[in-house]
């Protein structure tokens, strides 16, 4: 038997709801390349671990990605991992804590052979090396030395790979897998993390999983928004949790548009079709990204390319009936090509778009892909809160993966960094776990009736029959946001979406379900969903509506141009630094009073320094430009 | 579900011919050995009417887009009509591979389903995917079909 044994009460506030109580040394919430890599990590230094998790591992969304991993392996050409680095802190436009994107393109190529060693099957050149191919955004000599090829795949199922590998792996160790639970809540009494309470959807009941440490990998929210790449469980579970415990979201106003998601569906048309080729053109025909960046073209960075795409549709050089798109080429290409190197990008542009690509372009816009905001960590993954002007732990609390936000990405994140982001920070909450903790050690005691606010909840919404059904309030506030916080913002159409948005929140209150069942009840999953997504979309477009610059992602038409402390774009000398309240070079902390869906917004610095300067400079903040 | 470690795994049945249909670059082709991981089980016990509803929220809650539209469209039209064997097929194709992208490629026939998961329900799934009425799928379909009250 290899969990512990289980014991069941009844909560005194229902007599409905049977609560089986767990004990372990860690839990992890979520089952994704990161949560896998955390839950892996503790079983293998000896922690008795539970993985909490709404889907079957290899089932999360990490199985999409497609791209690979970045590592500074140098078996292309010659590299190294500071060049790495240079690009990743640009990359984010000067938002990243350089300390953990130090730790993270550091650790990187560890990462990869680490994984390499776990049997993940690596592409490889005919020497035998892992093969490295070309991103966006990556270049060699900190950005003097052209293109850099530092992006490791698995052919195309890197993602896949990944979680059949880590899940594989951490199955040895003996962790224990509660599969296809919700969970609802965090544990929380006086400031600390004391674990979560979820619901088995198999059989309606509740559990309290108990334990000193607990780690959020739930992944993104792109489902806030109406047309996004990401699968119908991207529901910023993990975030909303954190927000109803009274704790801040860090960046959540900094959303990623993937230049190229399939007008209409939003499918995702891989970064790799403009790496061997693919062109954007507009009405006229014309390659636009010259122009935009004469450099790197289509393999600018995407916020620079999802950027000039939404503004040559703004100019009037959109195609389509209603010039709301513009056309991704690749018919240009040999046929071979395509079949050999893009077989997959056919069924997609056929089945979805209803296009040959071998005769026609694929329409594409812009589309919500990722979310660089998420729960605030150190580098070590330990969850942060500020008071005061300093940055405090959260006992207990631990996050990592698109759920985190260390912060690597800052205001934009390079392709092929999230999976390493994944596997690098999910290793190291684990590792800092391991640091300050014996598996085995007693927990502290928790109240009799924790978790009964997230019990009652479930029961009012089980029993929710106010006017309007789930689906429309979620309809609403997806169309709110893609309307009022999409890839160009300005201040009064995202104060209108702001004020919609209160309105759509407090609709909630009336909302109307109709399964009543307690088992496999997906009208109540998916509503709770709902209810978690709702928090996530309230924080983005007020943090939005406040900041008045534009810095990576998040773009002002009307403040265009990125406010720091110092004017980059002039020589520093005789200039006066402004005060930290004048300008944005700084974190957004949001909070949500969940009974009104009433925002709050504090701020908190950047981290400038690496971890070690002699070993890895940091760099200095300048205008970005491909 | 608690899913137990497992002292002996064996091999699940494997896809025999790997053909790489996403973007691959000009990577070669790996020799993919894959961890074995625990067989996929049957669960005992299941009600068809419970097994109905599991099978709808696992076919809603996928790895990508593009199955959570295709699985979810899916289900609505037949789910609620399936036989016990047509379930029992249903529920090994979705929740035995574990690349969801194979599912994908196999329904677009893409890439030949292997014989383990080639059944009526298949075949179904293939021609669902046709879309020969030419039906607009720009996303999965609300579950308010299945309120009865409405």
């Amino acid at each position: 038997v290899c969990y512990n044994e289980a014991i069941t009460r009844l909560l005194t506030i229902s007599t409905q709801y049977p609560v089986v109580d767990h004990e372990f040394d860690a839990v992890v919430v979520g089952a994704g390349g990161a949560g896998l890599r955390a839950a892996f990590g503790l079983s293998e230094a000896g922690f008795n671990t539970a993985c909490v998790t709404k889907l079957f591992p290899t089932r999360s969304h990490t199985v999409a990605a497609q791209g690979g991993i970045n590592a500074a392996l140098g078996n292309m050409e010659e590299d190294n991992w500071r060049w790495h680095f240079y690009d990743t802190v640009k990359g984010s436009d000067w938002l990243g804590d350089q300390d953990a994107i130090h730790y993270m393109t550091e650790q990187a190529p560890a990462a990869v052979v680490e994984l390499e060693n776990f049997g993940m099957p690596f592409s490889r050149t005919e020497e035998g090396k892992i093969y490295q191919r070309a991103f966006g955004g990556q270049s060699l000599k900190f950005g003097k030395g052209g293109q850099a090829h530092r992006c490791c795949c698995v052919a195309d199922r890197t993602g896949h790979s990944l979680l059949h590998t880590l899940y594989g792996r951490s199955l040895r160790y003996d962790t224990s897998y509660f599969v296809e639970y919700f969970a609802l809540d965090l544990l929380m009494e006086d400031g600390e993390c004391k674990g979560v309470i979820a619901l088995c959807m198999e059989d309606g009941s509740i559990h309290r999983f108990r334990a000193k440490n607990t780690v959020i990998a739930t992944g993104g929210y792109g489902r806030t928004f109406f047309s996004c790449t990401s699968a119908h469980t991207s529901t910023g579970d993990g975030n909303a949790m954190v927000t109803r415990a009274g704790l801040p979201c860090q960046d959540l106003e900094f959303v990623q548009f993937h230049p190229t998601g399939i007008y209409g569906a939003g499918c995702l048309i891989t970064e790799g079709c403009r790496g061997e080729g693919g062109i954007l053109i507009n009405s006229e025909g014309e390659r636009f990204m010259e122009r935009y960046a004469p450099n790197a073209k289509d393999l600018a960075s995407r916020d620079v390319v999802s950027r000039s795409m939404t503004i040559e549709i703004r100019e009037g050089r959109g195609v389509g009936p209603d010039k709301d798109h513009v056309y991704l080429q690749l018919h240009h290409l040999p046929p071979q090509q395509l079949a050999a190197r893009l077989p997959g990008i056919s069924e997609t542009a056929m089945i979805f778009a209803g296009v040959d690509v071998t005769k026609d372009p694929i329409p594409v816009l812009p589309t919500v892909h990722y979310n660089m905001g998420g729960v605030p960590t150190n580098y070590k993954g330990q969850v942060i809160t500020h008071k005061d002007g300093e940055d405090t732990v959260v006992p207990g609390l631990y996050a990592c993966g698109e759920a985190g936000c260390a912060s690597v990405h800052g205001a934009n994140r390079l392709g092929a960094n999230s999976l390493l982001d994944l596997v690098v920070f999910g290793r190291a909450c684990a590792l800092t776990i391991a640091e300050t903790n014996t598996p085995g050690e007693k927990l502290s005691p928790l109240k009799p009736n924790a978790g009964e606010a997230s019990v009652a909840n479930l029961d009012k919404i089980r029993f929710a029959n106010g006017s309007t059904r789930t689906s429309e309030i979620r309809l609403n506030m997806q169309k709110t946001m893609q309307s009022h916080a999409a890839v160009f913002r300005t201040g009064d159409v995202l104060k209108e979406g702001c004020d919609k948005m209160e309105s759509v929140y407090k609709s909630l209150e009336d909302i109307k379900t109709f399964d009543r069942g307690i088992v496999w009840n997906t009208d109540l999953v998916e509503t709770l969903e709902l209810q978690n997504l709702m928090l996530n979309a309230v924080q983005t477009i007020v943090s939005a509506e406040a900041r008045t610059e534009s810095r990576g992602a998040h773009a002002r038409e009307d403040f265009k141009d990125r406010v720091d402390e110092y004017d980059y774009s002039k020589p520093l000398q005789g200039q006066v630094k402004k005060p930290f309240e004048q300008h944005w070079r700084k974190h957004t902390l949001s909070y949500v009073d969940p009974k009104t869906g009433k925002v709050t917004l504090e701020y908190r610095p950047v981290i400038d320094n690496s971890l070690n300067a002699e070993d890895c400079a940091a760099i200095p903040p300048a205008i970005r430009s491909y | 579900m608690v899913v137990h470690s497992v002292c002996q795994a064996s091999l699940r049945p494997a896809v025999s011919t790997v053909i790489s249909r996403g973007y691959r670059g000009d990577a070669p082709e790996p020799t993919i050995i894959e961890i074995p991981l625990p067989p996929w089980q049957e669960r005992a016990g299941e009600s068809l009417d419970i097994k109905r509803k599991r099978l709808l929220y696992e076919s809603r809650k996928r790895g990508m887009l593009e199955n959570c539209i295709l699985l979810s469209l899916f289900a609505k039209q037949y789910l609620n009509t399936m036989s016990e064997s047509q379930l029992k097929q249903y529920d090994r194709l979705i929740n035995e591979p574990s690349n969801d992208w194979d599912i994908y490629y196999w329904a677009t026939e893409t890439q030949p389903t292997p014989d383990v998961y080639q059944s009526e329900v298949m075949e179904m799934l293939k021609e669902f995917t046709k879309n020969k009425d030419m039906e607009q799928r720009l996303d999965a379909p609300n579950l308010e079909y299945l309120d009865k009250s409405s």
